[in-house]
């Protein structure tokens, strides 16, 4: 028994993978909040762009998405909180991911917003090929087993 | 062990969960409604006053400068053809140096204002923002409204 203990306790170093990609979508999101709390008259401007909700909708939702992101980033780092936060984000991407849809189904030349403006611009079509990847990576660490207690 | 090695991932009940997401969503509302206090453009969105942005000038402010800027046309080349302010130069993002050389031919240190097709175009800011950088001059706007306004009377 004392021969099989290290082979059992010793972890395969990509056994660390769900929590590197956990705290990955943890920083990407509060990268991301960051940015837009730091300039939310430029998420106005861009969520206006989408033509998708009033202007006074659209100010509540500047004022608003910027500390969700950040809140679910810190959620989805601390373990208890990890799975509510992935949710809340995987929320926040698919509405993300329809705004983008319509405003390319629309031909709308518009800037994502996704970063503010001080993290650079993708066009609609990148910006929508990574929120697929982001929630894929979202979906497979909800759907997945772990080891820990509660 | 066994047993926890098989549990989920954070072994959360529905409820409980449902509370976790409903105190993240609340607790958003307090930042969120200090940073709506502290911005006048937000507080301005929500009385219904279209926001300005930062470099934006409309038809009627280039109207009365003293000098004539330079108009730089983001839009794709087929729209550009098919018409455009008189002499405004080419500059798409997709084909951005042979745009470039033209509008540095073109260009005498007068304003620049660049346009795309309309009001929620992105592009003619992304260029008028790389253009800053890339000639390190200050006075370049985007025309708000973009070709759809320059068409109006």
């Amino acid at each position: 028994m004392g021969n099989l203990e290290p082979a059992m306790t010793r972890q395969s170093p990509l056994a660390a993978w769900p929590l590197l990609l956990r705290y990955g979508l943890a920083g990407l999101f509060l990268y991301a909040g960051v940015l837009k709390a730091m300039d939310p008259g430029a998420l106005l401007a861009d969520i206006g762009n989408y033509r998708l909700v009033p202007l006074p909708m659209a100010a509540v939702a500047a004022a608003y998405l910027p500390w969700l992101e950040i809140l679910a980033a810190v959620a989805i780092a601390v373990p208890r909180w990890s799975r509510s936060g992935l949710l809340v984000v995987l929320a926040m991407l698919a509405v993300f991911t329809i705004a983008l849809a319509s405003a390319l189904f629309r031909g709308l030349d518009i800037s994502c917003g996704c970063f503010g403006r001080i993290g650079g611009e993708a066009s609609a079509l990148a910006a929508l090929l990574r929120n697929g990847i982001l929630i894929s990576a979202t979906c497979l660490l909800l759907a997945r087993k772990s080891p820990r207690p509660e | 062990m066994a047993r926890l090695r098989g549990g989920p991932l954070m072994p959360t009940r529905p409820a409980r969960l449902l509370v976790q997401v409903t105190c993240l969503l609340l607790a958003a509302a307090a930042p969120a409604g200090l940073s709506f206090a502290l911005r006048p453009e937000l507080q301005a969105a929500w009385r219904g006053e279209r926001p300005v942005e930062e470099g934006a000038v409309t038809k009627a402010e280039v109207a009365v400068w003293s000098e004539a800027p330079l108009w730089v046309d983001a839009r794709p080349a087929a729209d550009f053809h098919a018409g455009t302010i008189l002499d405004a130069v080419h500059l798409y993002e997709g084909s951005w140096d042979e745009g470039f050389a033209n509008l540095l031919a073109a260009w005498q240190g007068q304003p620049i204002v660049v346009f795309c097709s309309d009001q929620g175009c992105g592009s003619s800011k992304q260029v008028a923002r790389r253009l800053r950088d890339d000639l390190g001059f200050a006075d370049i706007y985007f025309l708000s409204g973009g070709w759809e306004t320059w068409n109006q009377p």
